[in-house]
């Protein structure tokens, strides 16, 4: 009993104490800190990493893809209807993008997509930024340039689908702030200035017939600026023209003998999926109308017959709760079952394509990128553990100093007939109450400063813009992860427990091993 | 005649000064009785407090045997003896030794702490506590139970480890000048406390350097160069 009474009551009445919890709070509080931030950066990489692609991807990373994609996702449908839930094909090219009224000219991947199948395999619908507003109003097909105008009140409007679009948006569960701010400027059309092109008379659709041009979403950071708070300014209108320039591709490999082609077309969102890689250059146009201009769509061969059409991926959406490994298994095993139904001459271009086709989870297709950030994680959290045993011999350098002071009263327990061991254990149970104490100090410490580091940064950035050191303009992520993982936080406890009995260790030996008639000498 | 409580028989000690070897006990043989007061005097550095340490087991011979109640001492297991310690035998110190963290009440309560796991306190608890209020009691100290010994005099600080030496309610009080650090009036109250504790039946072994406590007691035993040359009465 006198064990943890006294280790107890040395936690309480030794001031030396409060530097050795201070030291363990500390040291869980910037372990805590990291962890939870690196972590939360790494779930957010691998969270949006899962959202840009799908459950399964199937493709043989080459610019002229494969055929028989179809086959294979009608194959899937019917084979495993209740595992895979959608599947669409992707087209994967490079171009060069300019908006039609400036010379700026930039280097874009394109991507084909099918963009209703394409919202229902990933989080794509989540990234475009006009749709939030005007839900359903983003299309990839032919579409004139909307303009605001006036109403018969000379209140400012935009056309009625996308006046229809904004009651469903205030109907839906639209964040108050912005809905507050939408009331705020009735007569202005959301999201904001200078993203509806104007007109004096009433809203309409610029131009005729012939002003009908195929969509494009675009990257948001290919053609807007992003400011230091992590905002956006959009310099072009929605329905700006804008100019894509491509090489079709043979399924040989070689470019098309036709060169270049340039095609028209009206900037119809832009997507923010929060990966800067990926929105520093993507564009998102038609799938069958980027096939047709690539070459990928059926061509007639000169020795008779077409060429089937082709698709650089297949996108698979799974059903909910089902295994991403088994499910990639199966698919696996029906894309060779596929293969080898195909009557292809093994000598063909299309063999080859199709024998470089592999099917993989989203996690390994991203493995590279997240690998590097969980080796990112790791490393930091061995560089924040190894400052940590500083105060493992902090401690241990503490102890050895109350040991010291305390030798005439280990002499005084001992002479009241404790053991050895027991004078041991009290130091290390003095120790396991820092390690108890300043681990919830920590963790507590820790997890408020977590929960608020967005705001402590926001705080700080007003004091002086410098520190801001998570800087929107930088980072892809605007605002800091603020997620405490409590097992992560369990165990940061555990070791710091266990680390300041460690440090205690040591001067309790010593302590035991005091001989009562001479530490009662001591006056 | 009282019965045998404790013999010493033919210790040596020896302790290293520097370098050299101070050999303090050379033979020391002594008996003591149940309910007896026993002085135990001699100049300085003849081997007092050894002899005390040794027949309280907080020290161990390098020669002879000390048997307490039949039992050999230092043929026991570490444990045993300890328990003994704990149990049987009551130190008292000239500089009281009381820990500057507990109160009075608290340092008085330790020795039943120690002798209780963890475990059985929760029953042990209530009657610790009375026990200790009833010493405490005795020894005059009521009205100080919730001071820390920074905050008493001398005779309180030594009224306390009395209290705290007799905690257990051992067989043997050994007290190791315990009026050396005080005035004159102070130590005879503290002498008093001791004569009064060994009427009620209390055996005490008291190293002391005063004649006039000497003089009180059933028997004193003189330490010249490690042995003890007479037992001057009894």
């Amino acid at each position: 009993m006198y064990k943890l009474f006294l280790s107890l009551r040395y936690l309480r009445k030794r001031l030396i104490a409060v530097f050795a919890v201070a030291s363990v709070a500390l040291c869980v509080f910037m372990v805590l800190v990291v962890i939870s931030v690196m972590g939360g950066f790494l779930e957010m990489v691998k969270e949006r990493s899962r959202g840009l692609l799908s459950d399964i991807v199937v493709d043989n990373a080459t610019l002229q893809g494969f055929p028989y994609y179809q086959e294979f996702i009608d194959k899937l449908r019917t084979d495993e209807p209740d595992l895979v839930v959608k599947a669409t094909p992707v087209i994967y090219n490079y171009a060069v993008l300019r908006v039609r009224t400036t010379k700026y000219t930039k280097p874009v991947r394109v991507v084909g997509i099918r963009l209703e199948d394409y919202e229902q395999v990933n989080d794509f619908a989540s990234s475009l930024y006009y749709d939030q507003y005007y839900p359903g109003t983003t299309s990839l097909g032919l579409q004139r340039q909307p303009l605001s105008g006036f109403d018969s009140r000379g209140n400012r409007r935009l056309p009625p689908e996308f006046e229809a679009a904004r009651q469903r948006w205030l109907e839906g569960d639209p964040d108050p702030e912005e809905v507050a701010d939408y009331q705020a400027r009735p007569f202005s059309p959301l999201p904001g200035p200078r993203v509806f092109q104007d007109t004096f008379g009433p809203p309409t659709y610029a131009g005729g017939e012939e002003e009908e041009l195929y969509g494009i979403v675009v990257g948001t950071d290919v053609i807007n600026e992003r400011t230091e708070t992590g905002e956006y300014v959009r310099h072009y209108p929605l329905g700006s023209e804008m100019l894509l320039t491509v090489l079709p591709v043979t399924s040989e490999g070689a470019f098309s003998g036709e060169g270049s082609v340039t095609l028209s077309l009206r900037y119809a969102d832009d997507s923010r999926t929060r990966v800067y890689e990926i929105d520093n250059i993507c564009v998102y146009v038609d799938f069958d109308m980027v096939q047709r201009v690539l070459r990928m769509d059926p061509q007639e061969r000169i020795e008779g017959g077409f060429a089937p059409a082709r698709a650089s991926q297949v996108l698979v959406r799974l059903a909910d709760g089902a295994d991403a490994g088994r499910a990639r298994a199966r698919i696996s095993e029906l894309w060779e079952e596929f293969r080898g139904s195909l009557r292809v001459d093994p000598f063909s271009d299309d063999a080859r394509l199709l024998d470089f086709v592999s099917v993989e989870t989203w996690e390994e297709r991203q493995r590279p990128f997240i690998q590097a950030v969980e080796k990112e994680k790791v490393l930091v959290t061995i560089l924040f553990a190894i400052v940590s045993v500083v105060a493992i011999v902090l401690i241990g350098c503490i102890f050895y100093m109350v040991v010291e002071k305390k030798t005439r009263d280990i002499g005084i327990i001992k002479s009241l007939g404790a053991s050895s061991g027991g004078v041991a254990a009290i130091f290390i149970l003095y120790g396991a109450a820092v390690g108890v104490v300043g681990s919830i100090l920590g963790t507590v410490g820790g997890w408020l400063f977590v929960r608020r580091i967005n705001e402590i940064q926001d705080a700080l950035a007003r004091l002086n813009p410098n520190l801001r050191v998570w800087s929107p303009d930088v980072y892809t992520f605007d605002r800091i992860p603020n997620e405490v993982d409590s097992v992560e936080a369990a165990a940061i406890v555990a070791i710091a427990i266990v680390a300041s009995m460690l440090g205690a260790l040591i001067p309790a030996l010593l302590a035991a091993r005091v001989w009562p008639v001479d530490a009662l000498r001591y006056e | 005649m009282s019965s045998l409580l404790l013999e010493a028989e033919g210790l040596h000690k020896a302790y290293m000064m520097g370098r050299f070897p101070v050999r303090v006990l050379r033979g020391a043989s002594t008996q003591v009785r149940q309910g007896e007061f026993v002085a135990v005097m001699g100049a300085s550095g003849s081997g007092k407090s050894t002899l005390l340490h040794i027949l309280g087991a907080l020290d161990v011979p390098d020669r002879g045997r000390v048997v307490f109640k039949g039992a050999d001492l230092f043929s026991l297991g570490r444990r045993r003896r300890e328990r003994l310690r704990n149990r049987e035998i009551g130190f008292v110190f000239q500089f009281y030794h009381l820990l500057p963290e507990l109160n009075v009440f608290e340092n008085i309560l330790l020795p039943r702490m120690v002798g209780t796991k963890i475990l059985d306190w929760p029953v042990a608890r209530g009657q610790a506590r009375e026990q200790t209020r009833e010493i405490i009691e005795q020894v005059g100290l009521s009205h100080r139970v919730r001071h820390r010994p920074s905050e008493l005099s001398g005779g309180e600080r030594q009224r306390a480890a009395i209290a705290r030496a007799l905690a257990n309610r051992p067989t043997l009080l050994l007290a190791d000048e315990p009026t050396g650090n005080l005035d004159a009036t102070t130590g005879g109250e503290i002498l008093d406390l001791l004569y009064k504790f060994n009427e009620a039946g209390q055996t005490v072994v008291m190293v002391t350097h005063d004649a006039r406590v000497a003089a009180r007691a059933h028997r004193v035993v003189e330490l010249t160069d490690g042995r003890v040359q007479a037992a001057i009465r009894g």
